[in-house]
């Protein structure tokens, strides 16, 4: 996927600007580097099964205009990606802090309601 | 698992309720409970399609979440007939397909489930 071109009044010498907790300002300014930017700032090397869950948070953000709380989170990957994937111990293994505002936040939605 | 149901009257905007009511059954069904949802009073406009909230409302718009409905499993939804006549809706024109329960019904359906919740 290609850089688009940011606002100029991104900061950052470019990157899409982040509320005080570092989830996206806008959810439309996100592509996959900008998902890496915002891992890192999590300390967060991507892989392809942190991509999955990520891609899944944002399709599913996107498709219901709904962002859900953990346990909708994990009931829903649950249907959509199978069960070894939707339960506590996997997400927590991708995104060891919180796995719902972890993938949110570099999914670059919105800060799921219930988080802290 | 029990049988929840979730009663909703208010209708889509501006009020935040609708929007919760909604979030506490998908919540509810995430626990393996099953739920059903009754759109009874002015919650018939929820199931209205074509809804343009006008440009000033910031709240949410709740037209894209019922696809989100059989994710977890929310698949019995009731519309009280006479709620949808007083409001010239047509019961084969909503947003999703829904079974029609009359008003003199009602009252049996809620005495089925073994929890409900009115919002």
């Amino acid at each position: 996927m290609v850089l688009t071109q940011w606002p100029a009044d991104t900061a950052d010498g470019g990157w899409p600007t982040t509320t005080a907790e570092g989830f996206l300002c806008d959810a439309g300014f996100w592509n996959e580097a900008v998902a890496i930017h915002l891992a890192r700032g999590l300390g967060l090397e991507l892989t392809a099964a942190h991509w999955e869950i990520i891609h899944f948070v944002r399709g599913y953000y996107l498709r219901y205009q709904h962002l859900p709380n953990m346990r909708m989170f994990v009931r829903a990957i649950q249907k959509e990606l199978g069960t070894d994937k939707g339960n506590a111990s996997y997400l927590h293994g991708l995104f060891p802090d919180s796995p719902l505002k972890q993938a949110c936040l570099i999914a670059g939605t919105p800060k799921p309601p219930g988080c802290i | 698992m029990r049988k929840f149901l979730f009663i909703m009257r208010y209708s889509p905007w501006p009020g935040v309720i609708p929007g919760e009511c909604l979030d506490m059954a998908m919540t509810v069904a995430a626990f393996d409970q099953a739920v059903s949802l009754l759109f009874l009073d002015d919650g018939v406009l929820q199931l209205q399609t074509g809804q343009i909230p006008p440009a000033r409302y910031r709240g949410r718009v709740l037209n894209p979440v019922w696809d989100a409905l059989e994710l977890y499993d929310i698949t019995t939804l009731w519309v009280e007939q006479e709620s949808l006549r007083q409001r010239g809706l047509d019961a084969t024109r909503l947003l999703r397909p829904i079974q029609l329960i009359r008003r003199p019904d009602v009252p049996d359906l809620i005495a089925a489930h073994d929890r409900v919740v009115s919002g």
